[in-house]
């Protein structure tokens, strides 16, 4: 095994006599900013959406809706209290498969930042399924307690739902019209 | 009339949007409500104001006392779903509900709202 030995000494010994140690440093720290970089490439995000992550994401990020439903910041969530269906494989206006949507629900109004109106956004809960878990987000404008049920955000509006089944599993959050 | 003068108010929106924002989260926005929950406006409101008991439990019922909107605002409310959210045309005889009208009887509590609605449907002869 001697000739492997020798192999191996030559030809560490030839890179090292070829190259710097600053150009390998160079060389490797192209690498891992480069690799750190090809989430954000389109085609790394479009196979994100293909795998259903956001498959259902209409009008997210555009001029007229603008931010993302999968975060509590997005506008429509001013008054949400739950777990965004947009995060838990529904989007802002459906529910995740395997559930079903309360038709009884709380309904809050939010301020759009890009035309500066308020609308009236319904937080139709989606049920039937335990709790999605993800994106918790709790903002609570206009929000009563509970003793003043009919604006109350803190119920499970699954409960008062003929048809769906009991258990909460995500909200929504749907334009009802402009609050005028 | 102090109290009433200080009661915090919704910001002025529509009677329609108010009906989106106040009632429509439980009636649904037809007004169909629930089975077995929440009830129909649209086959006993018009009948209901029709009738002096009836008007007195329409304004009594807990969504309208227990309402965030003035008297003025629920009376226009009221208004609003008579003419927008019933099966049964609006006769001639109707009277506009009023603030005054609705100030005076809303902060009457309203003891056992399931039996007081079965009495005036049999009264009306709805259902």
């Amino acid at each position: 095994m001697k000739w492997l030995d020798r192999l191996a000494e030559g030809s560490v010994r030839a890179v090292a006599r070829r190259t710097s140690r600053r150009s390998v440093l160079a060389g490797l720290g192209t690498l891992l900013v480069g690799a750190a970089a090809i989430p954000l490439l389109p085609v790394a995000r479009g196979a994100e959406v293909k795998a259903g992550k956001d498959a259902a994401k209409p009008a997210a990020g555009t001029a007229g809706d603008p931010g993302d439903p999968a975060t509590c910041e997005y506008w429509r969530h001013c008054a949400i209290d739950g777990f965004l269906c947009s995060c838990c494989g529904g989007s802002q206006t459906t529910c995740p498969p395997g559930t079903e949507m309360s038709a009884v629900t709380w309904i809050g109004t939010c301020h759009n930042p890009a035309d500066g109106k308020d609308y009236v956004i319904s937080y139709n809960d989606c049920c039937g399924k335990s709790s999605c878990g993800r994106c918790f987000c709790n903002r609570n404008e206009r929000d009563t307690p509970l003793y003043q049920p009919g604006q109350s955000n803190d119920y499970n509006w699954c409960s008062g739902n003929s048809t769906a089944n009991i258990p909460y599993h995500c909200s929504t959050a749907r334009i009802v019209g402009a609050a005028e | 009339m102090l109290w009433a003068l200080a009661a915090p108010t919704a910001s002025a929106y529509a009677p329609r949007v108010n009906f989106q924002l106040q009632c429509m989260g439980c009636h649904h926005p037809d007004g169909n409500g629930e089975p077995g929950r929440v009830p129909s406006v649209r086959g006993t409101l018009v009948p209901f104001s029709l009738l002096p008991d009836g008007r007195d439990f329409v304004m009594r019922v807990p969504g309208v006392s227990q309402s965030p909107l003035s008297d003025a605002e629920l009376a226009a409310l009221l208004n609003w779903m008579v003419h927008n959210l019933s099966d049964i045309a609006v006769p001639e005889a109707f009277v506009d509900y009023t603030a005054a009208e609705v100030g005076r009887v809303r902060h009457q509590p309203l003891v056992g709202v399931a039996a007081a609605r079965a009495k005036l449907l049999e009264q009306v002869g709805a259902h």
